[in-house]
């Protein structure tokens, strides 16, 4: 639908599709460029070069499969391009070479930049903390439900065949258990100034 | 994003709960669970254009980002690093406003504009103009030389190739001929068939000796 309203002109459908699919394709790039800035200016060059295509996106395969392709496409080319300039090679090209077609689940495990600052090590730290002391915390069923879906991505249909449960309570659930999570890693957030995350 | 999260957490409900609508906050609350429902791509267009209308600081959208965050904290299990999404977007947005639906292109034509570079002399209006005339020489030359040919030497190649396996002449009639051996059918384009088979096929047509020097030079060839 994000798509489609994306291509019917709303820029700002395309901007939620920015906002869900950010970290997943910093990660992904993460894996083939260990330059921090480096890596946002391609996830940047990803999405970009993603809207300019979208008109081709014909919905078989999943947009995040999709925006894998660019990703790594985007990377490659970056990286031929960086090893046309001999003074940023060296520091620029650690790893380029390895995993490029490695599946997409495999990006959620990545490794990650090597020049990153210490706060922001220790912010992910504790939001991830915090993520999983409300997972810990949330009610049985709810933490059932945000697993099967965020984990395993199963969709709710499957998750309501899975729990025996009608869907509309899947999806209230999994909201509920959202808001926990939320409730938890507020303060956290506030503490970054405000920004969001 | 505070607004995000004013909304207190309820007791988990269980699997008989229904949604019955309410003023005040639980109404929102419910519009965020359909915002939550559409992260996961099983929302509704009015969900959609809720969310779409809605300000980009308001509730709705902060709860779109959190999906996203915790989405990704639960995912990935190893060490995490998780930049702001404002500063992100922001970027994203400022090359999205110069992106008019008329240059959304294919991305192979974007590819290929990137490989192509403009030559050394591309702004030099005179040499596009020397080139062009050129051109038009070249085509006017050839154009005349064709004229004159066709003109000059009776029917063109063209035709003759056209009626040489076709149509028989009258002079391409087969006749027949007594030899010692008996009679023989004589038709001139069957010899001239034979004739060039024999020649494609490494064989000469004509005296015997040319036949052996043809086959003991091409015997020559191969022991190199």
């Amino acid at each position: 639908m994000l798509v489609q309203r994306t291509l019917a002109g709303e820029q700002r459908a395309y901007e939620l599709l920015v906002i869900k699919y950010q970290r997943r394709v910093e990660r992904l790039i993460g894996r083939m460029v260990r330059d921090v800035d480096l890596v946002q200016d391609i996830a940047q060059e990803t999405f970009i070069r993603a809207y300019r295509a979208l008109a081709q996106f014909r919905g078989d395969a999943q947009f995040y499969t999709w925006l894998y392709r660019i990703a790594v496409n985007t990377a490659k080319k970056q990286l031929m391009e960086l090893k046309r300039d001999p003074l940023v090679f060296q520091s620029q090209l650690k790893s380029g070479d390895d995993d490029e077609t490695s599946a997409p689940e495999r990006e959620l495990n990545a490794g990650v930049a090597d020049a990153e600052t210490p706060d922001a090590v220790l912010a992910s730290k504790e939001i991830a903390q915090a993520v999983n002391a409300a997972m810990d915390a949330l009610p049985e069923e709810l933490r059932m439900a945000i697993t099967l879906r965020e984990i395993e991505g199963m969709s709710y249909e499957e998750i309501a065949q899975a729990l025996e449960c009608p869907i509309g309570t899947v999806r209230s659930r999994i909201f509920r258990a959202r808001e926990a999570i939320s409730q938890r890693i507020k303060p956290l957030l506030e503490r970054q100034g405000g920004k969001r995350w | 994003m505070s607004d995000a999260y004013a909304y207190s957490i309820a007791e988990p409900e269980i699997c008989t709960m229904k949604h019955e609508p309410q003023p005040s906050s639980d109404r929102e609350e419910f519009s965020l669970e359909a915002v939550s429902a559409l992260f996961d791509g099983e929302g509704d267009l009015a969900a959609l254009d809720q969310l779409l209308a809605a300000e980009a600081n308001s509730a709705a959208h902060a709860h779109w980002h959190s999906c996203a965050l915790i989405g990704d904290a639960l995912r990935a299990t190893g060490k995490g690093r998780w930049q702001s999404s404002t500063a992100f977007l922001a970027g994203v947005r400022s090359q999205l406003d110069a992106i008019t639906p008329a240059n959304v292109q294919p991305i192979a034509e974007v590819v290929h504009a990137a490989a192509s570079q403009a030559a050394a002399n591309d702004s030099v209006f005179r040499w596009k103009m020397v080139a062009g005339l050129a051109s038009l020489a070249a085509v006017a030359v050839v154009g005349w030389a064709t004229l004159l040919g066709s003109g000059a030497s009776g029917p063109s190649a063209a035709s003759q190739l056209a009626q040489a396996p076709g149509a028989p002449t009258a002079a391409a009639q087969a006749v027949l001929v007594a030899t010692p051996q008996g009679p023989v059918v004589r038709d001139p384009r069957l010899e001239q068939l034979l004739a060039e088979h024999r020649q494609h096929g490494g064989m000469t047509a004509l005296q015997a000796s040319t036949g052996f020097l043809r086959n003991a030079t091409f015997d020559a060839g191969d022991n190199r």
